[in-house]
């Protein structure tokens, strides 16, 4: 059987004037359909841009090397009019702050109205009718249709955002730290949305987030990012409760519980990703780093069955 | 009965938009109207609807025949009869005054129209495509921008000729550059725009994006530069006349000949010839300035909140 996402040594780099931005480096993830995946790492560590490349649309003059496969299709060899057909209608991208990501000009109603247009050769009274449904399961009465962005509160957006992104039913969401700029209520709002989803149209979703809760409570499995690289990748039951590379060790240590004393944050900060540390790239921060972190990086090794992790010792956290 | 609701129903889904989109550019002036902006705004779109007025009703004011020469005795002085004098062969000062408006107003209807229609869709195209399309463009407008305005305007009226549409002609090729310049920047920011993004993640296609997302959001710096760039039509319009440059000897009003024809009686104490048609030629302008100021002051910061 065909995977459902299957991303193959995945590189993308950010060519600026100073050097080429390794943003992402040979990065190897799979994802079964119906799973929820947690990408988890600090700002800056690729997140994002591995989201936006899934979607191809990174900005022009990225350069975009490997295979991403979904449903037997590389992505990355579509022609421009197939992978445009494809966004929305199969895989759909909710971004963080929805305060800016509709147009103030137009009306909610002809946002989706032209969305479901051009995927759908279906009539405007048809689309409208779909339009107003979307709205209704997320919580927004339809007399608001015809009301403009700035007529919205934040969370009324980021679920006008999430009925965006669902009116045409895709099977992958991507929800790209879809809570960040919202408040706790909200997000405990959005993230029941984003379960009922699973729950009801059994969709496969990859939650890109900074934070752990989240992903505790609602991902299958998580993948840890650290400077563009994969560093570990397993279920969330295992790498929450046997952390095998001491960067997760470290972002678990960090999470803030009613109990605690005292902050715990890992030493140093991101690596620069023009020219990123020799070996393993965690090796500055790393309070086990030794003399052969420095000189080989450490590849990808399954540990337990279903758990990986970059790590030269990750053998002695087991 | 119901063919005419039916009609009627088609007539408003027509104008709705047109409507709904003047409309809508008025709302901030009607808001604004207690602050300098909005007074200049609106004396400025008062003087410059009072000289579209006289524009259009022109014949109905004054009989074309008193603008033509040997109409009456050579230069009178402004009396009852004839309210602005007379000029150096005998027409009717005032008469040459008011059709001068319709004139020039059509000059600058095509002139800054034309500029419009041309600048701004390259503009977008230029700063949406980006890349090496871009950068020659870029190159192409600059080095238009770079020539003296009226210079090159004499030069293109030179070689095609005179007449009101080559004139209007001539002047939109110096105003291309400006519309092109601003829209250019204005798409760049625009493109930029996380509603942009998200709207590619959602599907949607190149031109729609271009058209709905950021030409849209663009559209509203064109009042601003419409206005200006009017005022200056105008008046180059009446450099290229004074140069002799301009229009044909029987255009029943021209500002700028007529400037040019009364500089010679200045000398002998003759004022009248000289000071009307000059006057107009300020108060359009004056009027046009007004109002293209008055809305960047309003508009600007509009646009600045929005962004931030």
């Amino acid at each position: 059987m065909e995977t459902f996402l299957k991303i193959d040594d995945l590189s993308v780099g950010y060519g600026t004037r100073r050097g080429k931005v390794g943003a992402l480096v040979g990065i190897r993830l799979e994802m079964s359909e119906g799973e929820t995946l947690g990408i988890v790492g600090e700002t800056g560590c690729g997140k994002s841009t591995l989201g936006k490349a899934i979607l191809g649309i990174l900005p022009p003059l990225t350069e975009i090397q490997g295979h991403i496969f979904f449903r037997g299709r590389d992505l990355l060899r579509l022609g421009l009019e197939e992978y445009r057909r494809l966004r929305a209608k199969e895989i759909a991208l909710i971004f963080q702050d929805p305060m800016t990501r509709l147009n103030p000009l137009m009306r909610i109603e002809n946002h989706f109205v032209e969305e479901i247009l051009a995927h759908e050769s279906v009539s405007k009274a048809e689309a409208r009718s779909r339009a107003r449904e979307a709205l209704l399961s997320m919580g927004i009465h339809e007399s608001r249709i015809r009301n403009y962005p700035h007529e919205f509160s934040g969370g009324m957006r980021q679920r006008i955002m999430i009925a965006l992104a669902l009116v045409l039913k895709p099977s992958l969401l991507i929800a790209d730290e879809p809570t960040t700029s919202l408040d706790v209520i909200v997000e405990s709002q959005i993230l029941e949305i984003l379960q009922d989803l699973k729950r009801v149209y059994h969709m496969s979703l990859q939650l890109i987030t900074h934070n752990m809760g989240i992903v505790a409570e609602i991902c299958d499995r998580v993948a840890v990012l650290y400077a563009g690289k994969l560093v570990e990748l397993g279920s969330a039951h295992d790498v929450f409760h046997k952390p095998l590379h001491p960067y997760t060790q470290g972002l678990l240590a960090s999470i803030i519980h009613l109990d605690t004393k005292e902050l715990h944050s890992i030493e140093g900060s991101p690596p620069d990703l023009i020219s990123p540390p020799s070996g393993c790239r965690f090796h500055p921060r790393c309070p086990y780093a030794q003399q052969i972190c420095v000189e080989k990086e450490p590849p990808l090794v399954e540990f337990q069955k279903g758990h990986l992790a970059a790590c030269h010792f990750g053998d002695t956290f087991l | 009965m119901g063919q005419d609701i039916q009609q009627q129903r088609i007539i408003t889904k027509i104008l709705g938009k047109p409507v709904r989109y003047v409309r809508s550019l008025f709302r901030p002036l009607v808001r604004e109207r207690r602050t300098l902006p909005g007074i200049l705004s609106w004396i400025g779109l008062v003087m410059l609807l009072g000289f579209i007025f006289i524009g259009i009703f022109a014949p109905v004011l004054v009989p074309i025949q008193q603008t033509n020469a040997l109409a009456y005795p050579i230069l009178l002085p402004p009396n009852a009869q004839h309210w602005m004098g007379t000029d150096g062969i005998g027409r009717d000062v005032f008469a040459r005054v008011i059709w001068g408006a319709r004139t020039s107003l059509t000059i600058m209807a095509i002139g800054a129209l034309l500029a419009l229609i041309v600048g701004f869709p390259i503009g977008l195209f230029s700063g949406y495509v980006g890349g090496w399309v871009d950068r020659a463009l870029v190159l192409v407008m600059d080095s238009v921008y770079a020539f003296p305005g009226l210079l090159l305007a004499a030069l293109i009226a030179a070689v095609i000729g005179k007449g009101i549409f080559n004139i209007g002609i001539a002047i939109t090729v110096i105003y291309i550059p400006l519309y092109f310049r601003v829209t250019r920047s204005q798409t760049l920011s625009t493109r930029e725009e996380l509603y942009v993004e998200a709207a590619r993640a959602l599907g949607a296609r190149s031109w729609t994006i271009m058209l709905r997302y950021i030409a849209f959001n663009v559209v509203i710096v064109i009042p601003v530069i419409f206005s200006l760039s009017a005022a200056d039509t105008i008046l180059t319009a009446a450099g290229l006349s004074y140069l002799g440059l301009g229009l044909e000897i029987d255009v029943p009003g021209d500002w700028g000949r007529d400037l040019s024809d009364a500089q010679k009686y200045l000398g002998s104490g003759i004022w009248w010839t000289s000071l009307f048609p000059g006057l107009m030629i300020i108060l359009l302008t004056i009027g046009l300035s007004f109002l293209g100021e008055g809305l960047s002051d309003i508009i600007n910061p509009l646009l600045r909140k929005e962004r931030s």
